[in-house]
Parts: C-alpha cells; sequence; structure tokens
C-alpha cells in the first residue's frame, strides 16, 4: 500500500451514552477523520474531550452511534465472528497504565506468546522462540521472559506492552496515553523505541494524547479535539505558527515551556468546558472564546480546508494568528 | 531571612529503605523553591518530613529542618499543631481526596478556619469567601454550597489551596499540585499560586516532575533523583547550564514545542 491510500476513515462519527431518562452524553459528535497506511495522527484534548472514547470506537469497543468507520475500504461495524478477529490482529492498542494490563499470576514469557498461540496457532517452543525476538526487538533479552509483572519498571511494562501489541505486524496501533505514566526519561526512551519501530514496520500509529509538545515531537498530523468534536486538524510541525482555531491557541497558550521566558505572561483561558450532557447546536467553544458572537451561537461550525493538511471548524474565517 | 531549612536530612523508612540521603537545602523567604525529579526519588518525601506528615513507618534519622531558624523536629505535637496551616501549609495532587465527601465545602473551610483563628462562623465565612473571590474563581457562594463532587478537579484544588492559604503561612508546601489537571487548569493553579507570592509574599516549596512548570514558577530548583540531592541552583543555572549530568539528560528528555526547540539548540 502506498502511503497515500487511506487506511481508517471516519465519517461523521457520534457516540451518544444514554443517561436513562436524564439525557444522554455526546461523547463523540460527527467527527470525521483519515489515517493514512504508515501516517502517524495524535488526537489532543483535555479530559473528557472524547479522545478515549474514539479510540474505543475504532477498536469495536464500544458500537458507534451513527456514522459510519472504515478500515481499507471496508466497514467494521458489520464484523462479526472472524472478521472481527482478523480485525482485532490488525489494530492493536497500547493503554495508559502498564500495570493493569498484565495479569499479575502471568509470566512474561506466557503473555508474550500469547498472540501467536491465539492468532497463528502456534506451538509452544516455537511461540517461545518468537517471543524471544518480539524482546529483543524492544531491547530487552529474554531474562525477562520468567519474570512476572511485580517484579518489573512501569517503562519495562510499557515496553513488553509495544512487543507485544506489533507482534504480529498490526496495520495500526493506537496509543491511548501510552506514556503519561512514566517518568520523562521513560518516555523519551519508550517513544523513540516506537518511532524506530515504525520505521522498521510501516504501521499507521493512531496517538491519544493531552501533551501538545510530545504529539509535536511524534506526529505528522495533529488533531485537536474539544468536548467530542473535532476543532481544528494541522500538520504535525511548527503547531504555535500554525494554530488558527482559538482553542488549540489556548492550548497552547497554557504549556509551560523548559526553556520558555518566565516573565513570559500567562494567558488563561478562563471557566470550564460545557457539560457533554445533552449539548446543543453552535460552537461548543463559543462560551470561552474571546471572538464568539450570535452566529457562533446558533450554527455548529464545519471542518474547512485552509491550507494543505490543515482544516478548522470555525466561523471566523479571519482570526489573528 | 530563610523560612524553610533542610540541614543534612536523611528519612528511613520501616522497611529500611532511606528515601532521603543528606539533603540540604534553604528556602529563603518570599521565594518559590522547586523540587524536580522522577517517581521514587523522595521529593515527596522531603516535604512531607518538613509538615511531619510522612506516612507511617516513616522518621527522619538524622538531620534538622530549621522552619524559621527553630527546628521543627524538636517541637512537641501541641507546638507542631500551632504552626501547622497557619504559618505553614500544604497542598496535595487531589485536594478532592482530602475533603470531606459527605460535608460541602463551605462548613468543612469555615470548620478549618475556626480551628485556626477565634472568629465567628459568620466571620469565617466571608474570609473564605474573599479568599475564594481573590482567587478569581467563579461564583464563591455556589462553591461554599457544593459539595466537592459538585466541583471539577480543578475547582477542588483551587478550593483547596484557597483553604491553605486563608490563614495567610508564610510557607506553602504544594506536593504535585497541577499533575493531576488538564493543561489549561494547571495554567490557572499555576498564576494563582504566583499571585499569592506577589500579594502576601507567601514563600512557596513546589515538588512537581513537571519541568515546564519549575522552570516557570521557581526561583531556585532542587533536583533530587532516588533520595540524593543532585542540584541545587537558582533557575537560570539548572535550566540553562546545568552542571549535573542526571539534570542535562532530564531536561534533554523533556518534549518541547518546536519554537522553544530553537532557543534549546542555541
Amino acid at each position: 500500500m502506498s502511503k497515500s491510500d487511506n487506511l481508517l476513515r471516519l465519517e461523521h462519527v457520534s457516540k451518544n451514552f444514554d443517561l436513562k431518562g436524564r439525557g444522554e452524553v455526546n461523547a463523540v459528535r460527527d467527527v470525521s477523520l483519515t489515517v493514512k497506511s504508515g501516517e502517524i495522527v495524535g488526537i489532543v484534548g483535555e479530559s473528557g474531550c472524547g479522545k478515549s472514547t474514539l479510540a474505543r470506537l475504532i477498536t469495536c469497543i464500544e458500537p458507534v452511534t451513527c456514522g459510519q468507520i472504515f478500515f481499507d475500504v471496508r466497514e467494521i461495524s458489520s464484523f462479526r465472528g472472524k472478521e472481527l478477529r482478523a480485525y482485532r490482529k490488525q489494530v492493536q492498542m497500547i493503554f495508559q497504565d502498564p500495570s493493569n494490563v498484565f495479569s499479575p499470576r502471568m509470566k512474561i514469557g506466557t503473555f508474550l506468546m500469547e498472540p501467536w498461540r491465539n492468532f497463528e496457532h502456534t506451538s509452544r517452543p516455537e511461540a517461545m522462540r518468537l517471543a524471544v525476538e518480539a524482546l529483543k526487538n524492544v531491547n530487552l533479552d529474554e531474562d525477562y521472559l520468567k519474570k512476572y509483572p511485580h517484579q518489573l519498571s512501569g517503562g519495562e511494562l510499557q515496553r513488553i506492552s509495544i512487543a507485544r501489541a506489533v507482534a504480529l505486524h498490526p496495520k495500526l496501533l493506537i496509543c491511548d496515553e501510552a506514556t503519561s505514566a512514566l517518568d520523562v526519561s521513560t518516555q523519551s526512551q519508550i517513544i523513540n523505541l516506537l518511532k524506530d519501530n515504525h520505521k522498521k514496520s510501516e504501521y499507521s500509529i493512531l496517538m491519544i494524547s493531552h501533551d501538545l509538545a510530545l504529539a509535536e515531537n511524534f506526529c505528522d498530523r495533529i488533531a485537536v479535539m474539544y468536548l467530542g468534536s473535532i476543532v481544528e486538524i494541522l500538520p504535525g510541525r511548527g503547531l504555535r505558527k500554525n494554530a488558527r482555531h482559538p482553542y488549540t491557541k489556548a492550548l497552547l497558550d497554557s504549556v509551560f515551556s523548559v526553556h520558555g521566558d518566565p516573565e513570559k505572561k500567562i494567558r488563561i483561558l478562563t471557566g470550564e468546558p460545557p457539560s457533554p450532557v445533552n449539548v446543543p447546536a453552535g460552537c461548543a467553544f463559543c462560551g470561552r472564546c474571546p471572538y464568539g458572537d450570535s452566529k457562533c451561537e446558533r450554527e455548529t461550525p464545519q471542518l474547512k480546508n485552509i491550507d494543505f493538511q490543515h482544516q478548522v471548524a470555525c466561523h471566523k474565517e479571519e482570526l489573528p494568528r | 531571612m530563610n523560612v524553610l531549612e533542610f540541614q543534612d536530612i536523611s528519612v528511613i523508612y520501616q522497611n529500611g529503605k532511606t528515601a532521603v540521603h543528606n539533603v540540604s537545602f534553604t528556602v529563603p523567604e518570599h521565594s518559590i523553591v522547586a523540587v524536580v525529579g522522577e517517581s521514587g526519588s523522595g521529593k515527596s518525601t522531603l516535604i512531607r518530613a518538613a509538615m511531619g506528615l510522612l506516612s507511617t513507618g516513616g522518621s527522619v534519622s538524622q538531620g534538622r529542618i530549621l522552619f524559621e531558624g527553630e527546628n521543627l523536629l524538636g517541637f512537641s505535637k501541641e507546638q507542631i499543631r500551632s504552626i501547622r496551616g497557619s504559618e505553614m501549609a500544604m497542598i496535595f495532587q487531589d485536594a478532592g481526596d482530602y475533603l470531606n465527601p459527605r460535608r460541602k465545602i463551605g462548613p468543612q473551610y469555615i470548620e478549618t478556619i475556626r480551628c485556626h483563628i477565634q472568629v465567628s462562623k459568620k466571620e469565617a465565612g466571608q474570609i473564605a469567601l474573599d479568599m475564594l473571590s481573590r482567587l478569581k474563581l467563579a461564583d464563591p457562594e455556589r462553591i461554599m454550597r457544593s459539595y466537592p463532587f459538585q466541583l471539577s478537579g480543578g475547582m477542588r484544588q483551587r478550593a483547596a489551596i484557597a483553604m491553605a492559604m486563608s490563614m495567610h503561612p508564610k510557607l506553602l508546601l504544594a506536593d504535585e499540585p497541577t499533575s493531576a489537571l488538564d493543561v489549561t487548569v494547571q495554567a490557572q493553579v499555576v498564576q494563582e499560586m504566583l499571585k499569592l507570592r506577589e500579594d502576601m509574599g507567601t514563600a512557596i516549596v513546589i515538588v512537581t516532575h513537571n519541568m515546564g512548570v519549575a522552570s516557570r514558577m521557581a526561583d531556585y530548583i532542587a533536583v533530587m533523583k532516588n533520595g540524593y540531592l543532585r542540584e541545587f541552583g537558582a533557575r537560570d543555572q539548572v535550566i540553562n547550564a546545568p552542571r549535573d549530568e542526571y539534570t542535562q539528560q532530564m531536561l534533554m528528555a523533556v518534549p518541547e514545542l518546536e519554537d522553544e526547540q530553537i532557543v534549546k539548540i542555541r
């Protein structure tokens, strides 16, 4: 597959959770997004913006309420049985807290053999050989096979999660805050490991994160979410230079850079995001936006192309840069 | 004059592990000191020792902690009580966990104030409202009437900071006060702490793993690893010309936005 093909395509995807008579939570609202094969796409936003729900929709952990998700041109909601199994082999996920991923009573070796034992019916000795190889792939030696999860650090466990996730050469890897529970130096090791591994094997990555600086260092394109919808999709380099949506800018202004000027005035985004229960029409960011007007209150802005690989959902065409 | 002074402090836990080894540094009046390090570096243990709040089995095995020149470790329980909360206050990572979930913020807040100063309930309520509005929290009356779960994490954290600040302490110890918060809320909390120092001259010791926050807030930075103090110095020196190898590695590992990286290379 060439780099221009869409591996994953979301079309107007929404997810509502019913609150049993007290309305419904609009967790994901009308999201359209594509991930090309080999591409690294970041999804950033604050807690409660629906970024993890989106990952659960893509992995078929939750069904969509409306809209369609295409994977390799096929719609995934129709997948059942064998097809779903095959799909889950191709789409792998890495979670935030590795210590919750491992069964405490399972040795790392058994854990790492599972992909081959489950999906390929490989014999035990052969699976063991492949597990050792998978460990080498993440720069760990075979002594780890005999260890239990509690004997390892968070960073080591996360490496092993990665080893297992990429074991059967998936086409899409979803990292849901994969490094946010780790210390900075461990985080940079894991990110470098993912970068190297990605170069070698050409899968796509959907990286969910709240850390804009990390996303900028890792992603080809970044989608910014606010209250369930994407407000801006922009190229992964030069965020500060390119950001147009007032929310993206507010997020960037809130990042404290280590080498930033300590005298620089802190610009604060006032207020709180509105409740995701029964979200009204109009721009969700309107109430906190310095440029909001009556049109923003009435009409929901759609994502519009404004540049190569750059889309913004905002009524204000001429925003100050 | 130093508000707080760690002199050769070691902290040992019941299992025989030494969490902090011979740490010494000082917190001058009105200054902000950031203690940074990775998990397990002993940074939280250090400030908990100053507050007399080491978790079970932890004890200071040697050294002195001076608060305005007096050794805190020699204080009786009553003496500690008289300064804790009123002279030195502390805020924690998730303030929501430290509030009683079955009581509204108002009564808890008023009770806290009345533990330290002799005022009527009404006066205490007024002090609380003043402090909340001073921290630019929208609708302080509503906050006083709310249960902790009715407020967002950011609001709770800011309410807890307000509580800690009501007695105008000379020293605020903050243990990862922004780590559980989103970046936009983190910015609000950082700004509020800076404003407290500006308005009331409160000295702050902030424990954080976020180098960006440390760099923005601090006058001095202490870098800890595995219980040892690796480097202590003025903010500019530690950030721009770190002497310790570990500090350098850690600073290199922090992802930065592109325009700031340019500065880094230069």
